[in-house]
């Protein structure tokens, strides 16, 4: 009796995960903008720390794109066993 | 000015004497909190580079297990970062604005709630003033208690500095007031 028990997760799997842990914590960043932009008063300090907080966000989403443009994302892993010499009796 | 916002619809000469934020060292206290989880990784890969090169070598050896940990370098990264600013924006919008009319309140709790309430100074009884602990009493920042006439809720500026000072002006500011409109006492209703 021959079966096979492999599946495979592609990397890319890892990205949409990731993709949506970064959109919901972007969430935060434009929410915090938008009380800044509303209620900040637009004194100099808010105009200030505003462009601080873009400024910093695109500062890490840029290094994480440039660490991450080099993975293969076609890639996959391979979970499980192949039993194709599995006979009990 | 940016006070023209708060004070969006003043009242017939209404003025602004101060206004408070609460003292900077209890945003400092935030931003060490965020100092340290920020460094806390590179000590985390320093340790491991120093004492467990192996383990390290097999971390970062370009398979799964170095894409997962850039993943979730770069998610607590930006995570600290973008709360770290959320912190600081619930710090800047804490406003407690005094006119020569009233107390005005806008306190920001988190990001989604935010409360604005006015006390008219003909309704102010008493301001009582906490300074509790170390840094407070070292800083000079406490709470003000301003207390109201009847069952009307208590207005508390938090954490704000030269707390005992502020209580005084506040105190004066109502004698004041009392003295400049005798016939208006408690005809005010705060909102």
């Amino acid at each position: 009796m021959e079966f096979d028990f492999n599946f495979a997760i592609p990397y890319s799997a890892f990205l949409i995960v990731y993709i949506i842990a970064i959109a919901i914590i972007l969430f935060f960043t434009v929410a915090s903008l938008h009380h800044l932009l509303r209620y900040g008063f637009f004194s100099p300090t808010a105009v200030f720390m505003t462009f601080l907080l873009i400024a910093g966000t695109a500062f890490i989403l840029f290094i994480s794109f440039s660490v991450l443009s080099g993975v293969n994302w076609h890639e996959e892993l391979t979970i499980g066993q192949a039993y194709n010499s599995f006979n009990p009796f | 000015m940016w006070l023209g916002k708060v004070l969006s619809s003043p009242l017939p000469g209404e003025q602004v004497i101060f206004y408070l934020r609460r003292h900077w060292f209890t945003f400092f206290l935030e931003l060490i909190k965020y100092l340290l989880l920020l460094i806390m990784p590179v000590i985390l890969a320093l340790v491991f580079i120093r004492y467990l090169p192996d383990r390290w070598e097999i971390l970062f050896d370009g398979g799964l297990t170095e894409i997962l940990v850039k993943l979730a370098a770069s998610i607590y990264y930006l995570g600290v970062w973008v709360f770290f600013w959320t912190a600081w924006v619930d710090y800047y919008l804490d406003v407690w604005l005094v006119t020569n009319e009233r107390i005005i309140s806008i306190e920001q709790k988190g990001l989604f709630n935010r409360f604005r309430s006015e006390l008219r100074l003909s309704r102010v009884e008493d301001a009582t003033t906490e300074v509790k602990g170390i840094f407070p009493t070292i800083f000079h920042y406490g709470n003000i208690v301003i207390q109201t006439a009847g069952m009307e809720q208590n207005a508390v500026f938090r954490n704000v500095p030269n707390s005992y000072q502020v209580a005084e002006k506040i105190i004066k500011l109502t004698d004041g007031w009392h003295k400049i409109h005798p016939t208006q006492q408690s005809t005010d209703h705060h909102s």
